[in-house]
């Protein structure tokens, strides 16, 4: 029999050299993040390429970033005010919907969980809602079909719709998870009173629309298709500099969630992971995240429960590599649809949600279908 | 009714006194009060449902006591953070039924969890490493969790329990789904952790074989009717009588002669009176 001291007396040598595997393996999982990293840089600079007024190419976009050539002042006024704040917007707003995607399913043990799902989408439909229908907007929207005015408005954000509609979402979250917290802090009881919320909310909403002028009504509907061309360079860095700040939080949790989902909530409390406060955390930090998002760009909902399945498929379940995986795949989800809606057909701008849904939709089918039997794998 | 026998001395590693606990309305245990010391195999006894499981996972807030104390190393569950008892006191459970596809080295090394403040240390890789070895581990170490039979997944699962550098080892039924092998291989391992003097650990193990518990364990702690019905020394709690009263089964106590353990040969269901 062997002495268990040994274990962890740490002047002896281990006989087994496990170290080797253990970098090999490391440095294999690593390659697909370094992939996905590089995919959407390059998928990015090309984006930045395409729009409305005039293309560059690809060539162009990299000459410009490397200050090897100077573009004129009509060109620096786009890309820096127009596609540079559109193209990093998609990246954020992907990356962040995805992420709290990841983590949400994962604390609560639920596939089907969404970063909207629980009451956040409800919260800032009510929010937009009473911003445009009982009267605190200021700006009184154009007609819709006029190209130019719709451009206008996605530049010109609108300050009282974006905090209204951060406001509530986060309202919505907390009364939420509170509620949850009465019933007792399992997966279940946030699933549950996040519906039930919902239902609530959405009926409050539906009361508005009800008498709602056709103006309200138009606004409100282009509000809730989401659109990653409205917030100008400044905000867009605002949300950049936010999300940063929480980012290494949430990928902490990775360990976490891989002892919840191995062994459910006995085994991470035997593991010294308290499940009640992880799901609580996760949850304040998800819709804090989502809501700074979603204020800005509108609905978009498909990719925060898409990518992190897409994620599965690729690089597995480990939350370690899942996190940062999903995160990559969220923000290349965007670009690709924004980028497809902004040029298929050019000049009309398919609002992103839209796109993400009708590309991204086939996508996630193809790849549950095709890798059915490896979906743990 | 032996509520407590302890001998004087060495300082207990569990004290657990006037325990209840109830699941909403219905009361599973009642006025559960022992102490448990260094190097000690505690097997816990009972018919099914009677709250053996219940128990143990009392011992690490998996649930929630409100009534009664339990301290382990003399400090109350109540006042340490999960993340703190954690390396005092790990727990296997009776099963893992994953299909969460993880790395058996992965699954060990969450056993160092505890101890992580960000990432994952050289210590920490050669403790696990130093596990794998000890237990014999090399061939599974990067072969899928899920993938692995029952027996050298409850292997994995203690191995990660030591990483976890505990005083106190609580198992759920670790055989209760094993071959015979495998039975006799966790409970020689868990055995041979409480033997070694140099780790002055416990295990407290809920168990379905009486026989085996008569063959492992140091000490029977048998739960009947919410209560502790005794515990004692398996030569001393394993008679007729009990086996009779809790089992409800007639039965003949043989002598194992080489360890002098008592041996349990069931006749026949207790005839009603």
């Amino acid at each position: 029999m062997w002495r268990i001291d040994e274990v962890f007396d740490s002047t002896t040598e281990e006989s087994v050299d496990l170290g080797k595997r253990v970098e090999q393996r490391s440095k294999r999982q690593s390659l697909y993040i370094y992939g996905l990293i590089l995919s959407t840089g390059l998928l990015a600079i090309f984006s930045m390429g395409l729009g409305s007024s005039k293309s560059l190419s690809f060539s162009k976009i990299i000459m410009i970033m490397l200050g090897l050539e100077t573009p004129t002042d009509i060109q620096e006024t786009i890309l820096l005010n127009i596609r540079l704040p559109r193209v990093l917007m998609a990246i954020f707003a992907g990356a962040a919907l995805a992420t709290a995607g990841t983590l949400m399913q994962g604390s609560l043990g639920n596939p089907l969980v969404s970063p909207l799902t629980l009451g956040v989408a409800s919260g800032a439909s009510l929010g937009a809602a009473l911003a445009i229908i009982l009267g605190f907007s200021v700006l009184e929207l154009p007609v819709l079909d006029n190209h130019i005015y719709s451009v206008m408005m996605d530049i010109i954000p609108n300050t009282l719709i974006v905090i209204n509609t951060f406001i509530f979402s986060l309202i919505v979250v907390f009364i939420v998870i509170k509620l949850g917290e009465l019933r007792g802090v399992s997966a279940e009881s946030y699933i549950l009173v996040g519906i039930a919320i919902t239902f609530i909310n959405g009926a409050i909403v539906e009361s508005l629309v009800y008498f709602a002028t056709p103006q309200q009504l138009a606004q409100l509907t282009h509000w809730s298709f989401g659109s990653v061309r409205r917030p100008d360079l400044t905000t867009v860095l605002f949300v950049g500099f936010v999300l940063t700040l929480l980012y290494p939080r949430l990928i902490k949790y990775s360990w976490d969630l891989n002892t919840l989902a191995i062994g459910g909530d006995d085994f991470a409390i035997s593991t010294g992971v308290d499940p009640g406060l992880l799901r609580r955390k996760i949850l304040v930090i998800s819709a804090f995240a989502t809501s700074i998002i979603i204020a800005f760009t509108g609905l978009i909902g498909f990719v925060g429960l898409a990518a992190p399945h897409i994620a599965r498929l690729i690089v597995g379940n480990d939350y370690r590599r899942l996190v940062p995986s999903s995160a990559l795949i969220g923000a290349l989800l965007v670009l690709v649809a924004d980028t497809i809606g902004g040029t298929l057909f050019a000049p009309v701008v398919l609002p992103v949600g839209i796109m993400l849904s009708i590309i991204g939709g086939p996508f996630f089918l193809y790849l549950l279908l095709s890798k059915r039997s490896g979906t743990h794998g | 009714m032996v509520k407590q026998s302890t001998k004087k001395g060495s300082k207990p590693l569990v004290e657990v006194s006037n325990l209840n606990f109830a699941y909403g309305q219905k009361k599973i245990l009642s006025d559960i009060s022992f102490a448990v010391e260094p190097n000690c195999f505690v097997a816990v006894l009972g018919i099914n449902g009677t709250g053996k499981s219940t128990l143990i996972k009392c011992l690490n807030k998996i649930n929630q006591i409100k009534e009664g104390e339990v301290r382990i190393l003399e400090q109350s569950i109540q006042d340490l953070p999960i993340n703190e008892l954690a390396k005092k006191v790990a727990y296997v459970p009776q099963n893992v039924s994953t299909s969460f596809p993880i790395d058996v080295y992965d699954v060990i090394l969450l056993g160092r969890r505890p101890y992580l403040t960000w990432n994952v240390g050289e210590s920490d890789r050669k403790i696990v490493a130093k596990v794998i070895e000890k237990l014999k581990l090399e061939e599974f170490a990067f072969r899928k969790f899920h993938t692995l039979s029952g027996g050298e997944q409850q292997k994995v699962m203690i191995a990660k329990a030591i990483a976890q550098q505990p005083k106190v080892y609580l198992f759920d039924e670790p055989t209760s789904s094993l071959d015979l092998f495998s039975q006799y291989d966790i409970l020689s391992q868990i055995k041979g952790l409480v033997s070694d003097e140099s780790n002055a650990c416990s295990a407290i193990v809920a168990m379905h074989d009486i026989n085996l518990a008569s063959k492992f364990a140091d000490m029977i702690l048998i739960i009947h009717d919410c209560k502790i019905y005794c515990y004692d020394k398996p030569s001393s709690a394993l008679n007729i009588s009990t086996i009779s009263e809790v089992y409800g089964v007639d039965a003949e106590i043989l002598t194992n002669e080489e360890s002098g353990s008592p041996i349990i040969n069931v006749l026949r269901p207790k005839k009603e009176e």
